[in-house]
C-alpha cells in the first residue's frame, strides 16, 4: 500500500464570485503528489494553474472539495494554523519575486525566520545556510536594489527553503528572467530535488516543464493530461 | 507574543516611521499639540489648585464655624464665655458678623464689607498688620471707634495710601458714623488680591471692634462665632456639644449650625478639581484630532502596503502579527508625539506660569497621565487600521498592485 500522499486533492472546485459573474476556476481537479515528486504543472492562462498553486499553499480556500495535506484536511485548520504551515511546511517563490522593499538580502531570507520565533544569531546563521545554497551569501548585506532579477529569484528561493519545508512551490519562477539566469534557477530546483525537496512547478514554458519529472497539464480548470517525464 | 518578535516590529515600525519623512512629522506634530495642551491645562490647574489648598489649609484646620440660622436668634457674650469654657481644646471664641455699608473719605466712595469681629480674628487666620497695628483688645473692651482696613482697597485705588490714621465715615443702613483707620492687612487669601487693579468696583473690607458697633448700630447682632480648636479632629466633637449648649442656652431646637471650615473648603478643591477635568477634556479634543490624523495616516500605510501584507502572511505571519506590526507603528507615532507633546506643554506652561503668575506643578501623575493619554491614543486610532490589515486575505493581498 502506498503511503500518505503529502498532497491529495478531491474534486477539487474553486469558483470565484457568484451568480452570472461567477467563474469556475477549478472544476474538480483530482490529484496526488508525493514526498520527493518534482511536479510542473502546465496550462494556458486561465486554465486555473495559479488558483491551484494558490490552494496547495494554503493561500486560499476551495469551494467545495477536499484537500489533505499529509493527510489533513486543511479546512478544518484555524487561520494562525494555516499560517503556521505556509511558515514552516510550505515554501513559495513567485514569478514577481515577492521580495519586501526595504530590507537587504540577508533580512529578507530572516523574515519566515522570525514569525517561526527565531532570533538573534540562530536566525542568521540558518539565513545564511540557505543564502549558501542559492550561491548568494557573499552578497547578504545588499540591498534589493542592488542586486539583478536572476539574484532576487535566488534571494526569494533561500526565504522559500530557509525553514526546510516539506514543499517548494513555485508560480513561473522564471517568467521575470531571460534564459540563462532561468537555467540557474532551475538549476537550483534540480539540485534541491535531488536532495529529497519535493516541487510543484507552475509554468506555460515546456523547456521549464521538461525540468520535471512529472507533467499534469491544465485545461479549463480540469485536468486534462498527466505525462510522465524520461 | 515574543519579546523577539516585538522587538521586529518595533524596529521595523521604526525605520517605516523615519522613511515616512514629512509625513510621519506632521502626523506626529497632531499628537505633539493634542499631548501638548492637555499637559499644560494638568500642569496649571494642579499648581493653582495646590496653592488654593494650600491657603485654606492654613486658614480652616481646627476652625469650627457655627451660625445662628433663626432671625430672632443671635450670639451672645454669654454663649462665647460658655463656648470657651466648654472644653480645654478649645483656644478661642471669635464673635463674626458682615454687614455691607457705604463708605466716604474725601472725594472717595464706594461699598464697604463691615466685619465686625474682635482682635482674635486676626491671630486665628494668622493675618499680620501690613501698615500700622491690628485691632487690640483694648480697642474691643473700650469699644472704639477704630477700624484696619484691607490694604486691597488701596491697590485698586477705592481709597488713597494716606487712609491710614484718617477717618472713614461709613454708613450702614441709613446710620453715619466715623471709624479710624489704624492699620492695613493684606488678606490671607493671595488669589484674591492677586488680581491687582481690577476693573470692578470691589467693596472694600473692613475690619471693626464687633462691640464699637453694636454700640452705634443696631445691625451688628453677632450670627456667627468661629471656634478655634487645638486639632481638626476636635472640630466634628465640638459642633454637636456646643449646638446642644448652645439650643440649652437659648431654649431653642435646631436654631444653631456647625461645621467644619475646613471641610467646606474641600467643596472649593472639589470645584476646582472639576474644572481643571474639564478644560484637561476640552484640551483632550485637539488630542483626538491627532490622532484621527494617526488613524488617516495608517489607513493609507495598510492600504500601500497591501501587497507588503500579502507577501508576509505567504511567508508565515499569523493575524496578530500582522496586527502587532501596524500597531506598533501607531503607538511610536502616538508616543513620540506624546514625549515631545509634554516638553512643549511643560515650555508653555512654564511661560504661562512666568507670565500671568500662575503657579504651576509638574507632578507625577501629570506626567504619567499625558504619557498614557498619549498611549490610548495610539491604541484607539490605531487598533482599527490594523484590524483591517491583519484580516486581509493572503491571495487578494498578494494580486494587489
Amino acid at each position: 500500500m502506498n503511503p500518505t500522499p503529502l498532497i491529495e486533492l478531491e474534486m477539487a472546485t474553486k469558483v470565484y464570485g457568484s451568480g452570472e459573474s461567477a467563474f469556475v476556476a477549478l472544476r474538480g481537479v483530482n490529484l496526488q503528489i508525493h514526498r520527493g515528486e518534482f511536479v510542473a504543472i502546465t496550462g494556458r492562462s486561465g486554465s486555473g494553474k495559479s488558483t491551484l498553486m494558490h490552494i496547495l499553499g494554503c493561500l486560499d480556500t476551495l469551494t467545495s472539495g477536499i484537500y489533505r495535506l499529509e493527510g489533513v484536511d486543511v479546512a478544518q485548520l484555524s487561520d494562525d494554523h494555516l499560517a503556521g504551515i505556509r511558515n514552516r511546511r510550505i515554501g513559495f517563490v513567485f514569478q514577481a519575486f515577492n521580495l519586501l522593499p526595504h530590507l537587504n538580502v540577508l533580512e529578507q531570507v530572516m523574515v519566515p525566520l522570525h514569525y517561526a520565533g527565531i532570533f538573534g544569531e540562530k536566525a542568521r546563521e540558518m539565513a545564511m545556510a540557505a543564502l549558501q545554497q542559492v550561491g548568494l551569501d557573499h552578497k547578504w548585506n545588499r540591498k534589493v536594489t542592488q542586486i539583478s532579477g536572476g539574484e532576487m529569484q535566488r534571494v526569494a528561493i533561500a526565504r522559500a527553503i530557509v525553514l526546510e519545508p516539506d514543499l517548494l512551490l513555485a508560480d513561473e519562477p522564471t517568467g521575470n528572467l531571460d534564459t540563462t539566469t532561468s537555467e540557474e534557477v532551475l538549476a537550483i530546483f534540480d539540485k534541491l530535488n535531488a536532495e529529497g525537496s519535493t516541487i510543484v512547478l507552475v509554468t506555460h514554458e515546456h523547456d521549464v516543464a521538461a525540468h520535471a519529472k512529472r507533467v499534469i497539464h491544465l485545461r479549463d480548470g480540469q485536468v486534462e493530461s498527466e505525462v510522465l517525464n524520461p | 507574543m515574543s519579546l523577539g518578535l516585538l522587538r521586529m516590529h518595533f524596529k521595523e515600525a521604526w525605520r517605516n516611521v523615519l522613511r515616512g519623512g514629512l509625513r510621519s512629522a506632521l502626523t506626529v506634530l497632531g499628537i505633539v499639540i493634542g499631548i501638548a495642551s492637555v499637559f499644560t491645562i494638568l500642569t496649571l490647574s494642579a499648581g493653582t489648585t495646590a496653592s488654593i489648598n494650600d491657603e485654606l489649609g492654613k486658614l480652616g484646620s481646627g476652625v469650627l464655624q457655627i451660625v445662628a440660622r433663626e432671625p430672632n436668634v443671635h450670639v451672645t457674650e454669654l454663649d462665647m464665655v460658655v463656648l470657651r469654657n466648654a472644653s480645654k481644646s478649645v483656644k478661642h471664641v471669635v464673635p463674626y458678623k458682615v454687614v455691607s455699608g457705604q463708605y466716604s473719605y474725601g472725594g472717595y466712595s464706594g461699598r464697604v464689607l463691615v466685619h465686625a469681629t474682635d482682635h482674635n480674628y486676626f491671630g486665628a487666620y494668622k493675618i499680620q498688620p501690613y501698615m500700622g497695628r491690628l485691632l487690640s483688645e483694648s480697642d474691643v473692651r473700650s469699644q472704639l471707634m477704630v477700624g484696619v482696613i484691607d490694604f486691597t482697597a488701596v491697590e485698586q485705588g477705592a481709597v488713597p495710601p494716606g487712609i491710614i490714621g484718617e477717618n472713614l465715615v461709613v454708613n450702614v443702613s441709613g446710620a453715619n458714623f466715623s471709624i479710624k483707620v489704624v492699620g492695613a492687612v493684606k488678606s490671607g487669601f493671595s488669589f484674591g488680591g492677586g488680581l491687582g487693579r481690577s476693573p470692578f468696583r470691589v467693596p472694600i473690607t473692613l475690619y471693626v471692634p464687633y462691640t464699637s458697633m453694636q454700640k452705634v448700630s443696631g445691625s451688628f447682632a453677632i450670627d456667627t462665632a468661629y471656634v478655634y480648636l487645638s486639632s481638626q479632629s476636635d472640630v466634628e466633637n465640638f459642633g454637636r456639644v456646643a449646638v446642644d449648649l448652645l439650643d440649652r442656652l437659648h431654649d431653642t431646637k435646631g436654631a444653631f449650625e456647625a461645621s467644619s471650615v475646613l471641610s467646606r473648603l474641600d467643596a472649593v478643591t472639589y470645584v476646582l478639581n472639576i474644572m481643571s477635568i474639564v478644560l484637561a477634556l476640552i484640551a483632550g479634543i485637539s488630542l483626538v484630532v491627532g490622532g484621527i490624523g494617526v488613524m488617516n495616516i495608517m489607513l493609507v500605510s495598510v492600504t500601500e502596503r497591501t501587497r507588503e501584507i500579502g507577501i508576509r502572511k505567504a511567508v508565515g505571519a499569523r493575524r496578530r502579527d500582522i496586527l502587532w506590526q501596524f500597531m506598533m507603528e501607531a503607538l511610536i507615532l502616538t508616543l513620540s508625539g506624546g514625549v515631545m507633546g509634554i516638553a512643549l506643554g511643560w515650555s508653555i506652561s512654564s511661560a504661562t506660569s512666568k507670565l500671568v503668575n500662575i503657579p504651576m506643578a509638574v507632578t507625577w501623575q501629570n506626567l504619567v497621565l499625558s504619557v498614557s493619554f498619549a498611549f490610548l491614543t495610539g491604541l484607539f486610532f490605531g487598533i482599527y487600521p490594523a484590524y483591517r490589515a491583519s484580516l486581509l486575505n493572503p491571495v487578494d493581498a498578494l494580486r494587489y498592485e
